[in-house]
């Protein structure tokens, strides 16, 4: 899991989005310019912007759904539905951090709750999803370094 | 004859299935791993799925995760059946991670309950 690249990439796109606005911004107003210098004005400009933190307060979370089964959850600071098996990722809002995460099968009749504090969560002693063995759970395990890192996941 | 092999069917079944468990790990990591495992001994395993029995009787319900540096130092790492979760943040960063420490994730319904065990970034 690429977890530092995640928080740079997201970074880059921010930049290059905000470049391309304020060039063709420019180009509408001013079409007697030099475009190669503005060009470098503009892209300096985001370079210093990238550096500042324009995702300062945003993180991302990768998760692993290594069960058969599909969940639906209600994720703390970022958007999502639905965890399918396999490897899925989620970006928080723009000011906030992805810090916590339910995680629920069956509309909510199997629950299991994990984040930054509180690492670990089976689902031992509730109904066993159909898309287990009988008589098993599922289990999370939730890695973060500090509440803005990036953070990883792990059904199991 | 008959009552004899009988006889030794059922020792064989109780004594071959009562203590014994299996454990599955995961290890979602880059880096290989020794680990200490227990009611089976020492393995080394490197990323991807591995699986063992329990020997001797006994039934594996914790386990030693550890990574060792070409220097001969380590960062090391515990869980089990009552310590399901831990991972090694604020030691030496082995080289082949993406993050800044590595986690390790037991899951087992009950001490003779096979076992499985996730490490990830």
């Amino acid at each position: 899991m690429n977890i530092h690249l995640c928080k740079q990439n997201k970074k880059i796109i921010y930049s290059l989005i905000l470049f391309y606005i304020f060039y063709f911004l420019h180009l509408s107003i001013n079409k007697n310019s030099s475009k190669l210098f503005f060009m470098k004005k503009m892209l300096l400009a985001a370079l210093a912007l990238t550096g500042t933190g324009v995702a300062a307060e945003a993180n991302m979370l990768t998760v692993n759904n290594l069960t058969p089964c599909t969940y639906t959850i209600s994720l703390s600071g970022g958007s999502g539905t639905v965890i399918p098996p396999g490897t899925s990722t989620f970006y928080s809002f723009g000011t906030v951090n992805i810090t916590a995460i339910k995680i629920m099968w069956g509309g909510g009749v199997t629950q299991v709750n994990v984040g930054y504090g509180s690492p670990y969560h089976n689902s031992i002693g509730q109904p066993t999803p159909t898309c287990l063995a009988p008589g098993g759970f599922y289990t999370a395990s939730w890695a973060q370094a500090s509440p803005s890192a990036d953070a990883s996941m792990v059904i199991f | 004859m008959k009552k004899l092999l009988l006889g030794a069917f059922a020792l064989i079944a109780t004594a071959g299935i009562a203590n014994a468990n299996t454990l599955t790990v995961t290890n979602l990591t880059g880096c290989p791993y020794t680990l200490s495992i227990s009611g089976y001994g020492y393995a080394t395993i490197g990323t991807g799925t591995y699986t063992f029995n329990s020997t001797g009787g006994v039934n594996i319900d914790a386990a030693k995760v550890v990574y060792v540096f070409a220097s001969g130092t380590n960062t090391a790492l515990g869980v089990g059946i009552g310590t399901p979760y831990s991972n090694t943040a604020g030691q030496p960063t082995p080289p082949c991670l993406t993050a800044a420490y590595f986690t390790a994730s037991w899951s087992q319904g009950s001490p003779t309950a096979n076992a499985s065990l996730v490490i990830f970034n």
